[in-house]
């Protein structure tokens, strides 16, 4: 089907999705234009350019971008394609480099995306103007506590509008560390899979399967703590399904929290550590404030359409095609908080939502088993509509629903369908 | 100056743009920094002074020295 010719309100139903929008490559290229090149995409942290002339490559969307930091420390965001033939000019993920040479022709950029030089250049006459072939500047960048995003939109509302009720939760995230700061310098991992990116987005903030899917892991995690996983993910939990609106969505654990106290890191570490951390945290916020901080803990969010934040990770979304996808998975450091807090933190990457841990991967067998599943087209819908009837909204256009509703999926298919349909 | 051989201890800078390396050479009278460009063979000797007036360039300063040009005039090759 060609492009424009799609009905979103047809495919995109209040309680119910076609399994095309998983599958159609035409629906996959319409979303690039209209989602990927036109929305705020998240696309690093500034704790992983720290030094000027720090450098990562990046995608939006599935155009190449580089993330530089200048001599002054400013940030850029060019486009990583030689302004000669088209060639990517970084190929590393990450270095340091104030200058980038294209390896085909030897066109050098620095890193603000001026053009050094050329080769041969006697080859070019006097009508060769350098300034005409910047590398070109990803045309809005903005951050909010350390994210970078950009969008490839010359046009549209500011990154903070677009956060909306997202903000407040990406403070609540931050606001853990001592310094006020997260740190990602602790490497990062990769799993892909043979599946639709809105998957693992809608996946991010369902909490009807946890007890279900992660049963097996959730009895492990657990045993010997006598955590009831049913008050947390079960049918009588007090925990919230929220959707905040511009496709972004949160499963709130806040009602637990403050009964058993929130999460900052695993549980098990030594005393030592927490009066430390407690006593930097009560310098930085006062007692009460730090407190409350603490025992709410990190929230469980993510944002329309390619970050997710989870215990104390990012994920970073990653479409490749119409049914592969990569995640990230960046563990985020408490800057000022004590080490072992944060080897606490590196670990349960690894140990938990790693591809080698003993969560994600049944996420991600279940997303394959999904597109499998797509290619049975005698019934073309996925269903949503667990919890319509006892959802409630909130204040600032937010609605919330019991945790283990599909009032955060349905939140994200309706922003899905305004931005689709327009 | 291809060729010469530095005394000290060599370090090796990889990025995905260059490969060098440095020493410190004391053949001469006194200490240099040399510094080996491991594609092209070319060296550079850089005495305590001229390394010192390094410190105070900006990176931007450093850029003429990137124009690719400048590299064909010096070698007569890339």
């Amino acid at each position: 089907m060609l492009s424009g010719q799609t009905d979103y309100r047809e495919l995109v139903q209040e309680d119910r999705v076609s399994g095309r929008l998983y599958y159609d490559p035409a629906i996959f290229e319409e979303e690039l234009e209209k989602i990927w090149y036109r929305d705020w995409i998240y696309v690093a942290h500034e704790s992983e350019i720290p030094e000027p002339g720090d450098y990562v490559t990046r995608l939006i969307g599935l155009q190449p971008v580089i993330v530089s930091r200048d001599e002054d420390r400013n940030i850029h965001l060019l486009l990583n394609r030689c302004m000669h033939r088209g060639n990517t000019v970084c190929q590393s993920e990450r270095g340091s480099a104030h200058a980038f040479r294209c390896a085909y022709h030897g066109w050098t950029y620095n890193n603000r995306g001026a053009l050094v030089g050329v080769p041969y250049a006697a080859g070019y006459d006097g009508s060769f103007s350098r300034e005409e072939y910047a590398l070109a500047r990803v045309p809005r960048m903005a951050t909010y506590r350390g994210l970078i995003f950009g969008s490839m939109s010359v046009s549209g509302p500011a990154l903070e509008e677009r956060l909306g009720n997202a903000a407040r939760l990406i403070d609540q995230f931050i606001d853990l560390a001592p310094s006020g700061e997260v740190t990602l310098r602790s490497g990062v991992l990769k799993h892909s899979f043979r599946g639709n990116w809105k998957m693992a987005l809608e996946n991010s903030v369902d909490g009807y399967h946890p007890n279900i899917l992660h049963h097996a892991a959730m009895m492990l995690i657990t045993r010997g703590r006598k955590v009831d996983m049913e008050a947390v993910f079960g049918e009588h939990t007090d925990a919230l399904a929220r959707d905040l609106g511009n496709g972004s969505a949160q499963l709130d654990l806040t009602p637990i929290n403050r009964e058993r106290g929130g999460r900052v890191v695993p549980h098990g570490w030594s005393a030592a550590a927490w009066e430390q951390y407690l006593g930097a945290m009560e310098q930085r916020y006062g007692a009460d404030r730090a407190r409350e901080i603490i025992q709410v803990g990190g929230p469980h969010f993510c944002i329309f359409p390619n970050i997710i934040f989870i215990l104390n990770q990012f994920r970073v979304i990653q479409p490749v095609s119409v049914d592969e996808t990569v995640i990230y998975y960046y563990p985020t450091m408490l800057k000022g908080a004590p080490a072992e807090m944060n080897q606490r933190r590196l670990a349960e990457t690894y140990l938990i939502h790693g591809p080698a841990g003993r969560v994600a991967p049944d996420d991600f067998e279940a997303y394959e088993r999904n597109q499998e599943g797509f290619r049975a087209r005698a019934n073309e819908w996925l269903v949503l509509r667990r919890g319509m009837h006892r959802e409630k909204s909130e204040s600032a256009g937010a609605i919330a629903g019991h945790e283990t509703d599909e009032t955060t999926q349905r939140g994200i298919w309706r922003h899905y369908r305004e931005v689709m349909q327009t | 100056m291809n060729g010469r051989r530095a005394d000290g201890e060599k370090l090796r800078l990889v990025s995905e743009f260059a490969a060098v390396e440095v020493a410190c050479d004391e053949r001469g009278n006194g200490p240099r920094l040399m510094i080996r460009d491991l594609q092209s063979g070319r060296s550079v000797l850089l005495d305590p002074l001229e390394l010192s007036a390094l410190t105070a360039a900006r990176h931007e300063e450093l850029q003429p020295f990137l124009d690719p040009a400048r590299l064909e005039s010096k070698n007569g090759r890339r």
